[in-house]
């Protein structure tokens, strides 16, 4: 066989396989959120861009990397925190819903009653998502975090976080 | 740095560490809105009732550093439980008055570590300063051996500054 017989006998291959399974898909989706997220005693801003890749299986089943960077502007300086979770989860023509686990890397100003100071660190967790698709690619899509906030800074000891989020979110199929 | 490899290596069991100075609130405060919340801690210091600092107060709970030493760590730990048993009481006046008294045991404790770390450096620095006049006697006009008492005088005080926490 020749290699262009050989190409195009990839690609009829490819094209068996695709239609064999025509829910089978990769997406990409993105948005951005905004909202408030409170930290310490204090409630701030949030501006959270999110991007997720997702694979999905004809029979529904699916696997989805998400991250979500939140920014936090305050009057002293900028707190930044970031959300990376891979979910399992199902999906159908409009929609989805996941959960999974999530890990949190921030650097924010945190207050306690009388003072506020900068900590950094890492927060596991687990993240819970459903989107839905109501015109074409667009949609909206919800997310729920429960993170553990914990180590040697007095300002951020052993907190429970929930984080719940919403906004428009947009999917391209790949 | 290898702060942010610690980050990495420990980012299943959940770590943080202070990165910056402590500052009173009000010198950059934060926004308004809803959804993530991140308690002050789940020992309760969202519930101490703010009380005024002077000259003389110890650091703040909150402003407290992982290597503030043994001696303050207990302090803290101490006002942490006893903060943790006032935030139990139901009446609001009682568990106000329970938090100040828990607080000014705090105070108390932290201006006796303040106090024994003092005497501890003085004592201390003392003797580095002993050993120093010892090694320039023995140098005599010897400059090179007078430069290497004076670094080994900078070590013996980082020393008891370590030493002494």
């Amino acid at each position: 066989m020749t290699l262009p017989s050989k190409f195009f006998c990839l690609l009829w291959a490819c094209g068996l396989v695709a239609a064999a399974a025509p829910g089978e898909a990769f997406e990409v989706s993105f948005g951005v959120s905004v909202g408030g997220i409170q930290v310490g005693t204090d409630p701030a801003l949030a501006v959270s861009p999110f991007a997720s890749l997702l694979w999905r299986t004809e029979s529904g089943f699916l696997l989805e990397a998400h991250d979500m960077f939140s920014i936090l502007p305050d009057d002293r300086s900028v707190g930044v925190h970031n959300r990376t979770s891979v979910t399992l989860g199902y999906a159908w023509d409009k929609g989805n819903v996941s959960v999974g686990p999530s890990l949190s890397f921030y650097s924010m100003p945190v207050c306690g009653v009388d003072y506020c100071r900068r900590v950094t660190g890492a927060a596991p967790g687990g993240h819970a998502q459903t989107d839905w698709y109501f015109a074409g690619p667009l949609g909206a899509s919800v997310s729920a975090n429960l993170a553990w906030y914990d180590g040697s800074s007095f300002m951020l000891l052993g907190s429970a976080a929930v984080t719940v989020t919403a906004g428009p979110i947009l999917r391209l199929e790949i | 740095m290898k702060k942010p490899f610690i980050l990495l290596a420990c980012a299943l069991a959940s770590c943080n560490y202070d990165d910056g100075a402590c500052y009173p609130r009000g010198q950059g405060g934060n926004g308004v809105g809803g959804g993530e919340i991140v308690p002050a801690g789940a020992e309760g210091f969202g519930d101490v009732p703010p009380d005024p600092q002077d000259a003389t107060d110890p650091v703040p709970p909150e402003c407290l550093d992982a290597t503030d030493g043994p001696c303050v760590n207990k302090c803290l730990a101490d006002y942490v439980e006893e903060a943790a048993k006032c935030g139990k009481i139901e009446n609001e006046t009682q568990r106000r008055a329970c938090q100040d008294i828990a607080y000014l045991g705090y105070k108390s404790c932290g201006l006796n570590c303040t106090k024994k770390q003092n005497d501890c450096l003085d004592h201390c620095k003392d003797l580095c300063v002993q050993i120093w006049e010892g090694c320039t006697d023995a140098c005599g006009k010897d400059h090179v051996c007078r430069q290497r008492c004076m670094r080994e005088l900078q070590e013996c005080t980082k020393e008891c500054e370590r030493k002494c926490k």
